[in-house]
């Protein structure tokens, strides 16, 4: 049971710099879970109106559109959309003082994980909104 | 007093007259003593030599007098000339008293703009060097993570197969690259800090929450040097605190703890006593020497400076740093420690009241907003065309109409003939379609429209759907004239498109 829902979560990492990326990318495996990647928050926002995520790992600073902006988007984007379960974004991210973590939540992400981060601190971020 | 005696002389003088007229008087007519003329004429004489001694001496004190009002009065003159000269001298000192306070202010406003610029440009090189330290610390959590993630997994993978050499070199590499990253914390704080720029960020604090993750994090690296790690709690309720900076003073206790004890255990006890939490670390270690129990919170200043290598790494500023976050907190520290005689660390901090949960991130507020909204699509459409160049809306579009099976996207002319040409004269019509009213060039939908109209019969009746890029007023009359079921403007939404869909099915 557990293993079939682990498939199906669908998650998009959202990281331009790529060891970190598949760091995550590696972690996730680890537990079965498949993702997808998008380099810069433009990317991600076509990603995520082409696909269905249930997921989104959110970097912060990149190039282009940064990981608040493109979160304050995909929230404006869900609202048009009147999506009944939105997508839950966790923030992953190196800016690691109290006010990041409080322009993150505010521009709706859902949660904040710090880099340097361990694998367990990772999966026990999900878990709070997933059973992996 | 000169008057005084005239008087008193001329008194004597008229009595003098009255005592001698008297026997002159008595013995009138008579005239035979001589005796008693040459008495008088004596006496006269007499009286006439005292008068002179008298205006003489009167001369005499009146030249004396007369000295000594022109003394007197020369006194006065050189009085006068000196409150002159002082006048003149302390004017003299009020103008340059005067001028010199002008100077002074004049030189205080110079003084006051140089400080000012100072400051200035103090707090320019603060700003710089505090965005330099952002960037700085950036770049390491970034490639940090890159070290000990990766160091991690390696680690995992030898230990898996048993590769007890490289799995030491890669725990190797992810314990530097934690003592790397514990002293970039330490840094950072103590570098906010000291600039002012440390904010306490309420949360509610649920103790064994913390202390389950210091656990979690500290148990394994103390068991690793062969100490144990003892958890003893009391109840404590929840309280609001900067749980971070909380669990971060604990965590520079915790490392100290374990770094200066090679045998015995380490104890960490927290209790709740009149309106505040007590947190206490206690370790079996080397212990700090009386001389240095002061000094050891101060920043840089751990035992033992200098080249000489020492047994225990470390900046010191782990101490430094709990007691400058202790202090945002309204909090204490309380150090007891012996040389070689174990270290006990108690810190204290208020035990504030819990905030209220309402607060939630506004990821979970917009979903409320959303469930009150449902509207359905109708049924049977089953074939819907859309006509627009914009891809990000005709993905938005895909997403709201997931349950439409044969949707089709056209973003420009070629696209739309192809759909057009393949079918030939099978093509089936749409049940509906939604134009851009601009597309590809202004009012292009428009004539687009009118053309797909006349020249091919399954767009007769169909209805279309004007989209339009922006909201604007009257717009949607004239659409509706141009012959166009419905309007809707971007931004769309799932309520609007259906109704509007819904609307122009017949």
């Amino acid at each position: 049971m557990t293993e079939s829902v682990t498939q199906r979560l669908r998650v998009l990492i959202v990281e331009d710099n790529d060891l970190n990326a598949k760091f995550a990318e590696i972690v996730l495996k680890k537990y079965n879970i498949k993702a997808d990647f998008a380099t810069n928050g433009s990317l991600a926002i076509e990603k995520f109106l082409k696909y269905d995520y249930d997921l989104i790992l959110m970097d912060i600073q990149m190039p282009l559109m940064n990981g608040i902006e493109t979160t304050a988007e995909i929230r404006k984007y869900e609202k048009q959309l009147s999506v009944e379960k939105p997508v839950v974004i966790i923030a992953v991210t190196a800016f690691a003082l109290e006010h990041d973590r409080e322009h993150c939540l505010e521009s709706g992400m859902n949660d904040y994980l710090t880099k340097p981060y361990k694998p367990a601190e990772l999966i026990s971020a999900i878990r709070k909104h997933f059973e992996i | 007093m000169i008057k005084r005696i005239l008087k008193r002389g001329s008194l004597f003088f008229i009595l003098f007259l009255v005592l001698v007229s008297n026997p002159l008087m008595a013995n009138h007519g008579t005239y035979e003593t001589s005796g008693s003329l040459m008495i008088f004429i004596i006496l006269s004489l007499f009286f006439i030599v005292l008068l002179f001694f008298m205006w003489v001496l009167y001369r005499r004190r009146k030249r004396k007098f007369a000295q000594l009002v022109s003394d007197l009065e020369l006194k006065i003159e050189k009085t006068e000339k000196s409150i002159e000269e002082i006048k003149q001298h302390s004017e003299e000192i009020v103008s340059r008293k005067r001028k010199m306070l002008i100077q002074d202010k004049e030189d205080l406003k110079k003084n006051l703009k140089s400080m000012q610029s100072a400051l200035d440009s103090a707090h320019e090189s603060a700003r710089r060097n505090s965005v330099l330290l952002s960037n700085i610390s950036h770049t390491l959590r970034t490639n940090l993570n890159d070290i000990l993630g990766f160091s991690y997994l390696l680690g995992n993978d030898f230990a898996k197969n048993e590769s007890t050499e490289l799995y030491e070199f890669s725990e190797n590499i992810r314990k530097s690259g934690d003592s790397l990253m514990h002293l970039l914390n330490n840094i950072i704080d103590i570098s906010r800090i000291e600039a002012n720029t440390f904010n306490l960020g309420l949360q509610n604090c649920d103790m064994y929450a913390l202390m389950d993750e210091l656990k979690g994090e500290f148990e394994p690296v103390a068991k690793q040097k062969g100490l144990q790690v003892f958890f003893q709690n009391e109840d404590v309720p929840l309280f609001s605190a900067d749980v971070e900076a909380l669990k971060h003073i604990l965590t520079n206790l915790l490392d100290n703890a374990i770094k200066y004890t090679d045998s015995g255990f380490i104890k960490v006890i927290h209790w709740a006593e009149s309106e505040r939490i007590n947190v206490s670390v206690k370790d079996t270690g080397i212990g700090i020497d009386k001389v240095y129990q002061d000094e050891i919170f101060e920043p840089f200043r751990r035992q033992s400076l200098g080249y000489s290598k020492t047994t225990y790494q470390g900046a010191g500023l782990g101490l430094p740093l709990v007691k400058q976050m202790l202090g945002l907190m309204g909090g204490t520290v309380v150090l007891e420690s012996e040389k070689a005689n174990g270290t006990t660390i108690t810190i204290s901090i208020p035990l504030s009241k819990p905030i209220s949960e309402n607060l939630s991130p506004g990821g979970l507020k917009s979903t409320v907003d959303e469930k009150k909204k449902d509207v359905q699509l109708k049924h049977g459409v089953n074939k819907v065309l859309v006509i627009d160049n914009d891809k990000l809306n005709n993905m938005l579009i895909k997403k709201m109409l997931v349950k439409v099976p044969n949707l089709i996207f056209v973003t420009n002319i070629k696209e739309l003939n192809k759909i057009i040409e393949n079918n030939g004269k099978s093509l089936e019509p749409f049940d509906i379609v939604i134009l851009n009213i601009d597309f590809m060039k202004e009012n292009g939908g428009v004539s687009l429209k009118q053309e797909l109209q006349k020249s091919n019969p399954v767009f007769k009746k169909t209805p279309f759907v004007a989209l339009s890029n922006i909201e604007d007023i009257g717009l949607d009359e004239k659409m509706i004239k141009a012959g166009f079921k419905t309007y809707i403007d971007k931004p769309i939404n799932k309520e609007k498109l259906f109704n509007t869909m819904n609307t122009s099915i017949n």
